[in-house]
Order: structure tokens, then sequence, then C-alpha cells
């Protein structure tokens, strides 16, 4: 049976006839005749003997594909449970998000009875993440809350279910105080050496600043925000948001400055529009309305440039192959450079190309494979990672174009919210000139101070212009505010 | 998070004129009345091209730093918290710089708590030991015959201060790859110290040889930086002024008088032992041998030193370069 040649594609989508299955170990030397033995036919146990075979030889991926064409035979097939015990394994050995989740949310829940716990477990967890994405939040929280507190993946999974239940969809509306426990018992668990862990422990963090700025705590958001590494990925979204935490907390000088750090040259091809509207806005509502037009000046200059590029390719029939080649190959791509970081630092996209790059480790080893060259197996092999790596591929285009087309919506959306803005700077500006209240007296009164330092271990710099990157993240600015009595706008 | 379109329109609705009823509560106006005689607005127009920023209002990297209505300003925690913790420092050499009659080197060591941020409390010591009269002195000596008075050529010993130290001005500098951090530091204290006199230069005859002339009140100003080099060490470079005031009237705890009754005992060849001296006076300094030098020779010469009782404020200002452990 050429059953890696059908792709992933045809994962799940039925049974066929049982075969006889035989534990059969390990055989790393015996490829090539796994792979003639599984070719003659619907035979399962040969399909999950080559599939371990290919683990121990170092092709994981290909393991994953001959253990998928077991499961398309049923749970009648007696390599059935091994088969769907071994993806699980494989499933994190390859950090898969998509393909192998989704293969195995597809499979019957009485299948999972067969299973050994912890795998069982796993695939809950799993199986919740495509839940989660299809919006079936009630079966997603149901998933999660089963995965036992000391599974290795318990990070994970508890991170996830903080998700599920700070989701405003969730039935019976979002649960924040629940969500909230869920980020914190991930965030006092002992600190692990696993880059995994802290990716998990990273996003607990920004999530729950989320989750606190949800629930209008904003003071706390705010020191939440803070508490986000450094340097990490989700520090420039966290300082971004903190812009608006403070914001709403009614420190502007806080939040212009947690935006400040944005526009240092550090930042300086990363893709954040909405911090110029912000700026504009902080500006609007402390009615310093030439700052606020002068931020979507930059605004302007810096981003529409950006939505004429990117409209051709977000309005016209990009196809997910052609959307794939804009981010995979960032010296010819005609995305901008923000655009196209932003896209490719996506989390659903890292994991994707990290997919990508399996396949074409597995392809180069096993053009180097010795002991199967010259043979069916590795033309057959070989036929199945270029068949596969369309399909990889097409699921990121399809994810790529997703996010071209976002990118350039947002563009959209900021590029009308400044139009507002701008009207509504001058439309105030109007009505203070008809009460004959003079702007330029009202701010010529006003003095500057010094922020007030929250303690004694904290150093003052006055800001020259120069980026020193331990600064970042520390800016505070002090602005007048030439509101008189009602003039300042309500925040809702 | 889109809530400011929500609250800009909101914002925007709150200023606006009332509405138009929703047309299927419009009421048909009376016919015999005409409408109003007013001229249809025309059509909104979209809003002209933004122009660039005044100079003034000009960004740079987004930073408005010429904006009279906008500062920004950087409040950085520091790298390393100081409150609480105690820092040794070690100056391994303390050569004096403003030696004119004196010459000293030493070795000092400091403990510095830090009471606060940039307050510290600190206790100082120092051992000279080197401290011999400047070789301009031994010059002045050996070719005129004349020499400093006795009190400005008074040597320090040792030296224990207490004090303060504050640190007014801070810094940064990158250093290759790296961010040193820097403050400016005073400090001033005040304690005891050791001095002495020197009888006699080291010459052909035999080794110098000193006069106890007893413990004086200690001052201490300084001036200095220090760099922090991570979490747990630093490096200071500084001066010091070490202030202490001298009169001479008694070497080795004896007067002049008990000197004189030294100097007649020895000129009788009689033991000094045996002279009439107060209390306080060590006869046993001028007895016995150094090398093959009596050391009943220093008599005559420490009573050319408290003949003429001097008084001075002498200042060893020296150069600290250490290094600390902070802890």
């Amino acid at each position: 049976m050429r059953c890696a040649l059908l792709g992933f594609a045809l994962w799940g989508m039925g049974a066929g006839a049982s075969a006889a299955f035989a534990a059969t170990p390990p055989q790393t030397n015996g490829v090539p005749a796994l792979y003639a033995q599984a070719e003659q036919g619907n035979d399962a146990g040969a399909a999950h003997a080559l599939s371990l075979a290919l683990e121990a030889k170092g092709y994981p991926f290909l393991a994953s594909a001959y253990d998928a064409q077991v499961l398309k035979l049923g749970p009648a097939a007696k390599a059935y449970p091994a088969a769907l015990e071994h993806l699980v394994r494989l499933q994190e050995t390859l950090d898969d998000e998509y393909l192998l989740p989704s293969l195995l949310a597809a499979q019957p829940a009485t299948a999972l009875n067969d299973l050994s716990p912890e795998p069982r477990a796993r695939m809950g967890f799993l199986t919740a993440a495509v839940d989660l994405r299809r919006g079936a939040l009630a079966e997603a929280r149901k998933k999660l809350e089963a995965v036992p507190a000391n599974a290795p993946f318990s990070a994970e999974s508890t991170y996830l279910l903080g998700v599920v239940l700070s989701d405003p969809k969730l039935p019976g509306g979002p649960q924040l105080g629940e969500a909230l426990k869920a980020f914190d018992r991930v965030l006092k668990l002992d600190p692990q050496e696993d880059p995994k862990f802290e990716r998990t422990r990273g996003l607990a963090q920004l999530a729950r600043a989320r989750t606190l700025y949800a629930m209008k705590r904003n003071a706390e958001a705010v020191q939440a925000y803070q508490a986000i590494e450094r340097e990490t990925p989700d520090w420039a979204e966290a300082l971004f948001e903190e812009g608006f935490a403070r914001f709403r907390a009614g420190d502007p000088g806080g939040a212009l400055g947690s935006l400040q750090a944005l526009h240092a040259p550090q930042f300086e091809a990363s893709f954040q529009p909405e911090s110029w509207i912000l700026k504009a806005t902080i500006y609007y509502f402390n009615c310093l309305y030439d700052e606020a037009r002068t931020s979507l000046y930059a605004f302007d200059q810096t981003y529409t440039p950006m939505m004429n590029a990117l409209a051709p390719l977000a309005r016209g029939s990009l196809t997910p192959e052609e959307a794939y080649a804009q981010l995979a190959n960032p010296e010819t791509s005609r995305l901008p450079k923000p655009v196209l970081n932003w896209a490719r630092d996506n989390e659903r996209m890292l994991r994707v190309f990290a997919l990508r790059a399996e396949l074409d480790r597995e392809g180069k080893r096993l053009a180097e494979d010795d002991s199967l060259r010259g043979t069916a197996a590795q033309a057959g092999l070989r036929q199945a990672l270029d068949d596969n790596r369309k399909t990889v591929e097409q699921v990121a285009g399809t994810l790529a174009k997703n996010r071209i087309q976002e990118a350039y919506r947002d563009l959209k959306g900021f590029t009308d919210q400044a139009e507002i803005i701008r009207f509504e700077a001058t439309k105030a500006e109007k009505d203070l000139i008809e009460r004959g209240v003079d702007r330029r007296k009202v701010l010529a009164a006003g003095h500057l101070y010094r922020p007030a330092s929250p303690g004694p271990a904290y150093d003052y710099w006055r800001f020259e212009g120069e980026f020193w990157s331990d600064e970042i993240g520390h800016y505070r600015y002090t602005l007048k505010n030439a509101c008189v009595g009602s003039d300042a706008p309500k925040k809702k | 998070m889109r809530l400011m379109l929500v609250a800009l329109l909101l914002a925007s609705a709150a200023n606006a004129q009332p509405a138009e009823p929703p047309a299927s509560t419009v009421q048909p106006p009376p016919a015999a009345k005409l409408p109003p005689p007013t001229i249809p607005a025309p059509p909104p127009e979209p809003l002209p091209p933004l122009k660039p920023p005044s100079a003034e209002q000009a960004l740079s990297f987004g930073a408005p730093l010429h904006d009279p209505n906008v500062r920004v300003h950087v409040v950085e925690p520091k790298a390393f918290a100081e409150q609480g913790r105690f820092e040794l420092v070690l100056f391994p050499v303390t050569p004096q710089i403003n030696g004119k009659f004196t010459q000293h080197h030493g070795t000092a060591g400091e403990l510095v708590f830090h009471l606060q941020e940039r307050f510290a409390l600190t206790a100082f010591g120092q051992y000279n030991w080197y401290a011999h009269e400047s070789s301009f002195n031994e010059e002045l000596v050996d070719k005129v015959h004349e020499e400093a008075q006795s009190a400005s050529s008074l040597l320090l010993r040792w030296g224990a201060l207490g004090g303060v130290e504050v640190a007014p001005l801070y810094g940064k500098f990158a250093f290759y790859d790296h961010l040193v951090r820097f403050s400016f530091i005073l400090n001033a204290g005040a304690g005891v110290g050791s001095t002495r006199h020197q009888l006699k230069p080291s010459n052909a005859a035999g080794p110098a040889s000193y006069g106890e002339t007893g413990t004086r009140f200690l001052g201490d100003l300084g001036a200095g930086v220090r760099f922090q080099v991570g979490e747990r060490f630093a490096l200071r470079l500084g001066v010091r002024d070490l202030v202490y005031t001298a009169r001479v009237d008694k070497v080795n705890g004896c007067s002049l008088s008990d000197l004189h009754s030294l100097n007649d005992q020895r000129l009788a060849g009689g033991s000094l032992s045996s002279a009439q001296v107060g209390g306080g006076c060590d006869v046993s300094s001028f007895e016995g041998m150094s090398g093959s030098r009596d050391r009943g020779d220093d008599v005559p010469l420490a009573i050319n030193v408290v003949d003429q009782p001097s008084s001075d404020v002498l200042g060893e200002l020296g150069v600290y370069l250490g290094f600390s452990l902070v802890l």
C-alpha cells in the first residue's frame, strides 16, 4: 500500500480492512523488507512495524505517516492502539501542533479506552487544542480538566485550560477568576531547564496580564505585564499591551513610555501600527492635538506605504503556495519587512516552519542513508516526503495567507481609526476656538516635572534620544494637559 | 485590543448634535408650513493630507525631544540594589601624593554598610607600612642643616575612622558589550591615628630611628568614583585626605624636662633608667642598641624635636585604588 503517498490530507477519511498485527520490535535494518511488506496490501501490522523502524532510524515524520495509515484502517485493526500511542509520542518528538493533533482528534472517542494512562491524557490535551481552535470550548475544557496534575505536560494543559476559561465565547461566559487561577498554577510550578516549559510560563504570564486587564484590574495588569521577561518573544507585545493597561489606569505618561519602547531602533522592523493609534488617542485625551496629529503623521508615513504594498497581495487571489513563498523566502518576498517579521514570528507559523525543516532534514538523511541506497524503499519514502512537503506547505500557505490578510485588515482598520481621531481633534480644537479658549496660553502655563520615582532603588535619566538597551521598557513621559474644565474627553 | 475605536466613537457621539429620530417615528411636517429656509449642508469633504510636524513636534524614533508639552524620561530599576548590603573594600597600596616633608605608603581597608541606595556608613582603617621623612627633608638636613618643624614632619603610622559616604551623582557607559555603572562618591569620617617622628634618618651609622608622638584625632575627607562590575564586585578610585592635628611636646611619652634628665644621665655615664622622669616617659625606648647604634643617642635628637614646641594641621593626601566585594 502506498500509504505515505496519499499524504496527510487523506488521514482519517475512513477505515479499511483490518489486518493482523504482530508486535514487531523496531528493525532498523529491515526497513526495505518492511516497506515491501507494507506496500503489498493493507497490512497494518507491517505499516506500524515500518513506522517503528523508521523512527528508530531517525525519520519521525515518515514514521508518523505510516502510523497514520494504520489509523486509516480504523480501530478494528489490531495495530490500531499501538499506532495511536506511537503517534502521540511522535507528535511530541515533532512538536507538531496541526497535522497529528488533527488526525488524533478525528479518531473515535472509544479509541482512547485502549490507551495507557499517559498517552490517553496527552491525546486529550492535544485534541483539546484542536477543539479550542474549532471553537468547541466546552469539549476542550472537559478534556483539559481531565489531565492529571502530575502529567509531564501539565504546564501546557493548565495554560490551555486558562485560555479556554478566559475565552468570551465559553458557554455561560468567560470565567476569568478561574482562568487567572490556572495561569497562576503554571507560574507557581518549579522552573525547569526545558525551553518549552519556559515558553509556556512566558505565555502564562502574558495571559495572566491579559486576564487582569479584562477584569479591569489595571494596576495589577501593569505589574503582570512588567513581569514578562525582557527580550523574550512576548516582550514587544507586553510593552504594547502595558500601554493600554496604563492608559486605562489613568497613567498617560506611563502608557506613552511603554509605547516609546516599541519605537526604539531595536524594534525597528517590528509591526506595531496600533502603538501610534494609541499614542494619538492618549494625546487626544489630554487635549494635545498637535501631538496627536504628529503621531498620526508618523503612523501614516510608516504604515500607509505598507498597506499599499500589501493591498495587491491581500485583495488578490493569492494562493496558499504563493503566500507560503512570500513568507518562506525573505530575500525575494514582496512583503514589507515588518509584516514579514510579524507573520513569520507567529507561533503557529514557526511550528509549521519547523515541521517543514524536519521534512528537509529527513529528505537529506534519506539521500545519504547507505542502508537504503538504491532500494524501492528509498524511492518510495522520498516520494512520501515530497508529497507530505506539499501538504505542510499548503497548511503553512493557508496560515501565511491569513496572516497577510490580517495585517492588511488591521492596517485598514487603524487607518480608519486614525481618521476618526484626526476628525475629533480638529473638532475639539474648533470648539475651543469658538469658546475663546487660547490653548497656547493654557499649555504655556503648564509645567513639566520629573515622573515620580517608585523608590530609591531606581535610577533616573533624562532621555535625550539615545536608546540604551537596558532602558527599553523603562521610559516615562510627562505631559501637559491642555484640557480646560469639562473639555476633557471622557474615556468609556 | 480595539477598545479605542469604540471609546472614540462614543466620545464623538456624546459631543454630536442630537441624532435624527428613527424613520418610523418621524411625523410628516404639517402641510401648511414651509420648510425652514436653510441651505442644505454640502457633503463632507475628505480630510486634507496630514502636514509634516513642525521642528518642535518632530519625532526622533518616536520620541518628542523638542516638544515643550511633553518630555521623555527613563526611570529604571537599578541593576543592583545596594540598600541594606555590606561592601568590603581593599586598597592594597595607598601612595601619598602630597608628600613634602613626609612620605607615606600604606594599605587600607573599608567596611561599607549601604544604609540607603546612595548613603552609606563606613568603617575605615589604614596602616602605613612606609612612613618616613621625605628625601626633600633629609636633603635639607644634610645640605643646609635645616629641617621642617617637628609638627610639620610628623608621621602617621595607622588610622581608624568611622564615617559616611554619599553618592550624589551616577552614570553609566558601554565598555565593549558591557554596561558599566559608576557613581561619584564623597566621604568623610573621624577617628584616631597613631603618630611618630623620625629622629634620625637611615644612614651609614644605622637604620632610621623614631620617637612615638602619640595618638591624635584624625579626620578624613575624600572623593572618588566607584565602578560596579557585576552584582558582587566594584572598583574604587579616589583621593582621601587624612587630616590630623600635630603638636609635638613629648617623644615616647617623655617631656622636655624628662628628656633633659635622660640626657644628663646619659652624659654622666649612668643608666637611663635611674633618671628622674615622669610616669608616662618610656625610658626603655631609649635604651639598648639598635644594630650597632646606641639608642641613647636618640635622646638629644628628641630634645631637638620638643625643644621648640610646634603645631600644625597635617593632611596626608593619598590615591586610593581598590576593589570591593559586595556582600
